[in-house]
């Protein structure tokens, strides 16, 4: 296994970690203060949607031609890493709020406590049931568009498929475990981490499928990585000034 | 025609976000990498410098024009949110 796809699936493994951390509050949360039956009804019809959605996308990314897929698979992955990192960035300036997982928790929990319960066909309630479904559903999206970039990047699906799946599998024992939100758990960092990741291979894809050869080949990837950390980090570091200088202004 | 213009809205929010204008860079950033190299002068460096230079300057942007938030306080995946594009968890 060479070095580039260790790092690819590290990449995999903490976006996925960092997504399943934030479906298991809403689920725990609906589920400890709701109903479990309705609250794994919506995991489970969150997690049958999201097959659909990868049964579409999938083959559609594999239909692509090789000459072009790493412009597009990179292009894209370029564009959702940057997002990533711009918002991380943002939270690390005190320019955005930072995640906080136990408050989201418990304010997952007083809206669920106040929703007057409704049941609808099979759905014993409707309201868990729902939070569920759309919390899994997007949060699994994500998961998904991380695998199969980096899957058909690296041609290495099923490698990727594997991170992702023990990232889950780590963060619902964790959960099961703890019973409650995952607060010990390091998010704002590493979705700083993996934005840019995320980044660097989308750069290093895409600059390729654009026809750039890079010195070294695949040996660039940890220039790249450096190149933008080194910019992020400063980033941070002016941001943190102006905000601060703004905070002091408007005291 | 509604649910299609929801879904394209959902798609292009969902791997866009808040600013476009980093998408629409790295497009043209595409371009250009492309032409450099089909000039025959060697283009590596033209995606990185650019990625750079966009990511700076929508932060530079958002940190002058975002309201200062508290430290801690949760944002936009709570489940309720979790409706819109913007409440995945990037």
């Amino acid at each position: 296994m060479s070095l580039g796809l260790l790092v690819l699936l590290g990449a995999v493994f903490l976006a996925c970690a960092v997504e399943a951390v934030e479906a298991l509050t809403v689920v725990l949360a609906i589920g400890l203060t709701r109903d479990w039956r309705s609250t794994w009804q919506g995991v489970g019809t969150g997690l049958a949607a999201l097959a659909a959605v990868v049964s579409v996308l999938g083959p559609a990314l594999t239909r692509i031609p090789i000459s072009s897929l790493r412009l597009v698979v990179g292009g894209l992955l370029l564009v959702f890493g940057l997002q990533w990192l711009r918002k991380a960035m943002l939270r690390a300036g005190g320019v955005l709020a930072t995640h906080d997982e136990p408050a989201i928790f418990d304010r997952a929990v007083a809206q669920a406590a106040n929703a007057p319960p409704v049941r609808r066909t099979a759905v014993h309630d409707w309201y868990g049931f729902t939070v569920v479904f759309k919390a899994v559903l997007l949060e699994g999206l994500e998961v998904a568009f991380i695998v199969l970039t980096f899957g058909t990047g690296q041609h290495a699906t099923g490698w990727a498929a594997i991170a992702a799946v023990t990232a889950i599998a780590v963060v619902a024992a964790g959960g099961a475990v703890v019973r409650g939100p995952l607060s010990k758990v390091p998010e704002n960092a590493m979705k700083f981490v993996v934005g840019l990741l995320l980044t660097t291979f989308g750069v290093f894809w895409a600059g390729e499928g654009a026809g750039a050869r890079y010195p070294g080949g695949d040996a660039f990837i940890p220039v790249i990585l450096a190149f933008i950390a080194i910019a992020a980090v400063v980033g941070v570091a002016v941001i943190r000034r102006r905000s601060g200088a703004r905070i002091g202004a408007s005291a | 025609m509604n649910r299609l213009r929801s879904l394209a809205a959902f798609w292009w929010d969902f791997v866009v976000g808040d600013d476009a204008w980093l998408a629409v860079g790295i497009v043209v950033a595409l371009i250009a990498t492309a032409v450099v190299q089909r000039i025959g002068i060697p283009a590596w460096w033209v995606l990185p410098a650019a990625t750079m230079a966009l990511l700076s300057w929508s932060v530079t942007r958002a940190a002058t024009s975002e309201p200062i938030a508290p430290r801690t306080v949760d944002d936009d995946s709570l489940a309720s949110d979790t409706d819109s594009a913007s409440g995945t968890g990037a």
